[in-house]
C-alpha cells in the first residue's frame, strides 16, 4: 500500500487498530446502551408481540411502584455504608501494610485474597455463616450474645449483612490501589513534616490523606459504580428478599427485565441507574477532585 | 548559641557489613558554618539525617548545647532542615509550607503571618505565597524549602545538598544568597554537598569524609595547602592535585626518583624525608603552583622539570596545560596557565614548583610527610 506522507500511513495504522475493537465495543457495548435507552420508550414484553410506544409511561410507572422506590433506597442506603466504610478500611490497611512488620507479605496475601475469589463462592460461603446454625451465631453464642436469628431471612439485618461481605471481598482491592499510592510518597515529605513537629497523627492527616487523594478518588469512584450495581451476591444470597428488603436496582432490573420479562420497564430503571451514577460521580468530580500533584 | 558536639558516633545500617560512620569526632562552633564534603557514599547526609534525628545512631553521642540529642525525636532538636528535593509540600501553598511547623506549635494566626510575611520578604518570595510548589521554578522552590525552615528560628539548620537540583548559573546565586542568610541569621549551619567549590567557596570550616571516616576537621585554605592525607589534597581543589608515586634514595644527598621524573629535593624538606630513604613516597603539586621558568623569576622553585605539552583547555581567563614529563609518555598531568601565555601542543620547556607548595606522602598509609 502506498501513502503520500509517513502521517497518512501513520493515520491509516492507527483507525485500522482502533477500528476492530471499536466495531467489537459497538456491537456489545454502544449499541445495546442505546437500543436500552430507546427500548425504555416502549412497552416491550416478550411475551407479547406488539410493542407500543409509550414514551415517558415507564418512567411514570416506575415512581408508581413500591418495590423500585424501595429498591433505590435499598440502593442508596448500601452505598452510603459500604464505600466510606470500604475507602476507609482499605486505607488503614494499605497504612498497615506499608510498615515495616514481619510476616507483611503474609498479610498483604490474607488481605487481596477475597479480592481474587469468585464473588460466587465467597457469597455462598457467607450464606452458610449467616444462616441459623451458622459460624456467625455460633461466635455470638460462645462470646455470650445470644442471637438466634438468620440474618439472611431478616429483613433487618440482610442489608447490612450483604453489606459487611461486599466490604470485605472489596477492601482487599482497594488496599492494593491506596499501597501503591502510599509508596509514591517521597519519605522526604514526611521526615520534613517530623522536623517541623508533626506526630504521627498530623503525619497521617496532614501528609498521608492528602498525598493519596487521586487513588482515594479513583476507589471511591469505582466503589460507588460498584456499589450502586450490586447484583452478583443479592442473587446468591437473598434474592432481594425478604419482602424486598435487600432489592437493589440492579437487581429490579434483572427481575423486570429476565423474570417478568418487562424490557421496557427493565431498560427505563437501568437508565434511571445509569442516570444515578453520573450524577453521583460528576459531583464528586466537581467537589472532590483528584488533584494530582 | 547552639554548638554541635559529635563524639565517637558511628553509624551500621540494618543488614550492612560495614559502617557508614565509623568513630566521627567534630566538634562545631556557634554561629559556625560548617560543610561536610566528600564523594558519593562517603555518609555525609547519614551523619547531617544523624543531627537532624532522622537516622538511628549505632553508637556514640550528639549532644546540641551540651545536651545530649540521641533519643530526641527531630521535633525536639530545635533544628530545620533543607532537602535537596525541597519536600515542599506539594498540596498546600507556599504560605501554609511556611506556617506548618508554626501552626503544629500553635502559634497565633496574627503572629504567623506576621513570621511568614517577614521570611518572604527576606527571601523575595512575597509575590509566591498563594501559589502551590507545582507553579513555582527549582530556584523559587528552594527559596520557599529556606524560608519554611528560618520561619521558627531554630537553633540549626541542616542543608542536605540543597543546590544539586539547579542549573549552574542559579547555584553559585543561590550559594551566596545562602552565605547572606548565614550573616543575617547569625545561626549555626551544618551544610551537606559532594561539590568541593560549593564546600570552598561556603564554609567557614569543612569536614571531607571518606568511606564514613572523617578524613579533616579544617578551614578551606588549610585543606587546600596543607592536607593531612592524599586522599584530601586530591579531593580538594579543581583541577585536582597531581600525583606521582616513587622512591627516595640517597643520591646527591636526597632524591626523589620515578618513572616520570628524578629530582634533587629541596633544601627545606630533607629533614622530613630522611627517613624515608628506600621507601615508597607520593609526590604531589598542585597545578596552580606549577610556574613556567621562562617568565616566573621571583617566587623560588625547584629545580627544572622539562615537560611536553599534550593537550590545552582554554576557560578564557586562564588555560589548562595536560602535560607529561619526558620520562613517561602515558602518566599526564595538569597545570593552570595565563590565558596570555601561548603555548601550543607538543611544545617542549622547563617548569618548577613552588618549593612552599611540593607536597610528599607516605604511599602505605597515604598521611602527609610534609
Amino acid at each position: 500500500m502506498k501513502f503520500s506522507s509517513s502521517k497518512k500511513e501513520q493515520r491509516f495504522w492507527a483507525y485500522l487498530f482502533l477500528g476492530f475493537p471499536l466495531l467489537l465495543m459497538s456491537v456489545f457495548v454502544f449499541f445495546p446502551i442505546a437500543f436500552a435507552f430507546v427500548v425504555s420508550f416502549y412497552d416491550w414484553n416478550l411475551l407479547i408481540p406488539d410493542k407500543p410506544f409509550v414514551g415517558l409511561g415507564n418512567y411514570f410507572e416506575l415512581f408508581k411502584d413500591e418495590v423500585f422506590v424501595k429498591a433505590v433506597k435499598n440502593t442508596i442506603v448500601y452505598t452510603m455504608g459500604v464505600v466510606p466504610v470500604q475507602t476507609m478500611l482499605s486505607l488503614f490497611l494499605a497504612f498497615i501494610m506499608n510498615q515495616k512488620i514481619v510476616g507483611i507479605a503474609f498479610f498483604r496475601t490474607a488481605f487481596y485474597i477475597p479480592a481474587v475469589t469468585s464473588s460466587v463462592v465467597t457469597s455462598i460461603i457467607f450464606v452458610w455463616i449467616y444462616s441459623k446454625p451458622g459460624l456467625l451465631n455460633y461466635i455470638l453464642d460462645t462470646v455470650g450474645i445470644d442471637s438466634n436469628i438468620d440474618w439472611l431471612t431478616n429483613p433487618s439485618t440482610v442489608l447490612p449483612a450483604i453489606m459487611v461481605l461486599n466490604i470485605w471481598t472489596t477492601s482487599g482491592y482497594f488496599m492494593v490501589s491506596f499501597l501503591a499510592g502510599l509508596q509514591s510518597i517521597p519519605t522526604t515529605l514526611y521526615e520534613a513534616a517530623k522536623i517541623d513537629g508533626a506526630n504521627q497523627w498530623r503525619l497521617f492527616k496532614d501528609i498521608t490523606v492528602p498525598m493519596v487523594r487521586p487513588v482515594t478518588y479513583f476507589v471511591v469512584v469505582m466503589s460507588l459504580i460498584g456499589c450502586f450495581q450490586v447484583f452478583d451476591q443479592i442473587f446468591i444470597m437473598s434474592s432481594g428478599g425478604p419482602d424486598n428488603s435487600s432489592t437493589t436496582m440492579s437487581y429490579y432490573v434483572y427481575q423486570n427485565s429476565f423474570k417478568y420479562f418487562r424490557f421496557g420497564l427493565g431498560a427505563a430503571s437501568a437508565v434511571i441507574l445509569a442516570l444515578l451514577i453520573f450524577t453521583v460521580t460528576a459531583i464528586q468530580k466537581k467537589y472532590l477532585p483528584p488533584d494530582y500533584y | 548559641m547552639a554548638t554541635i558536639e559529635i563524639k565517637n558516633l558511628k553509624k551500621v545500617y540494618p543488614g550492612a557489613k560495614e559502617a557508614t560512620i565509623e568513630n566521627a569526632n567534630i566538634t562545631i562552633e556557634d554561629k559556625e558554618f560548617v560543610v561536610l564534603v566528600g564523594p558519593s557514599g562517603c555518609g555525609k547526609s547519614t551523619l547531617l539525617r544523624m543531627i537532624a534525628g532522622l537516622e538511628e545512631i549505632t553508637d556514640g553521642e550528639i549532644a546540641i548545647d551540651n545536651v545530649r540529642m540521641n533519643e530526641l525525636s527531630p521535633k525536639d532538636r530545635d533544628i530545620a532542615m533543607v532537602f535537596q528535593n525541597y519536600a515542599l509540600y506539594p498540596h498546600m501553598s507556599v504560605f501554609d509550607n511556611m506556617a506548618y511547623s508554626l501552626k503544629l506549635r500553635k502559634v497565633p494566626k496574627a503572629e504567623i503571618k506576621e513570621i511568614v510575611e517577614n521570611a518572604a520578604k527576606i527571601l523575595d518570595i512575597t509575590h509566591l505565597l498563594d501559589r502551590k510548589p507545582k507553579d513555582m521554578s527549582g530556584g523559587q522552590r528552594q527559596r520557599v524549602a529556606i524560608g519554611r525552615s528560618i520561619v521558627r528560628n531554630p537553633k540549626i539548620f541542616l542543608f542536605d545538598e540543597p543546590l544539586s537540583n539547579l542549573d549552574a548559573n542559579l547555584r553559585v546565586h543561590m550559594r551566596s544568597e545562602i552565605k547572606k542568610l548565614h550573616k543575617q541569621l547569625n545561626a549555626t549551619m551544618v551544610y551537606v554537598t559532594h561539590d568541593q567549590i560549593e564546600a570552598m567557596t561556603m564554609g567557614d570550616r569543612i569536614v571531607v569524609l571518606k568511606d564514613g571516616d572523617v578524613m579533616q576537621f579544617d578551614t578551606p585554605m588549610n585543606l587546600f595547602n596543607n592536607p593531612t592525607n592524599k586522599f584530601v589534597a586530591g579531593f580538594i581543589g579543581s583541577p585536582s592535585m597531581n600525583f606521582i608515586e616513587g622512591k627516595i634514595i640517597e643520591e646527591n644527598g636526597i632524591t626523589f626518583i620515578s618513572k616520570d621524573l628524578k629530582f634533587e629535593v629541596p633544601e627545606d624538606l630533607k629533614p622530613c624525608l630522611k627517613e624515608f630513604i628506600g621507601k615508597d613516597v607520593t609526590f604531589g603539586f598542585r597545578p596552580e603552583y606549577i610556574y613556567d621558568k621562562k617568565y616566573e623569576k621571583i617566587k623560588r622553585l625547584s629545580r627544572d622539570m622539562e615537560i611536553t605539552v599534550d593537550s590545552i583547555e582554554p576557560i578564557g581567563s586562564e588555560s589548562y596545560i595536560y602535560f607529561r614529563f619526558n620520562g613517561n609518555p602515558e602518566h599526564k598531568f595538569c597545570f593552570r596557565s595565563d590565558s596570555q601565555q601561548q603555548y601550543s601542543v607538543g611544545d617542549t620547556f622547563s617548569i618548577g614548583v613552588d618549593i612552599n607548595r611540593l607536597r610528599f606522602f607516605d604511599t602505605t598509609t597515604e598521611e602527609r610527610i610534609f
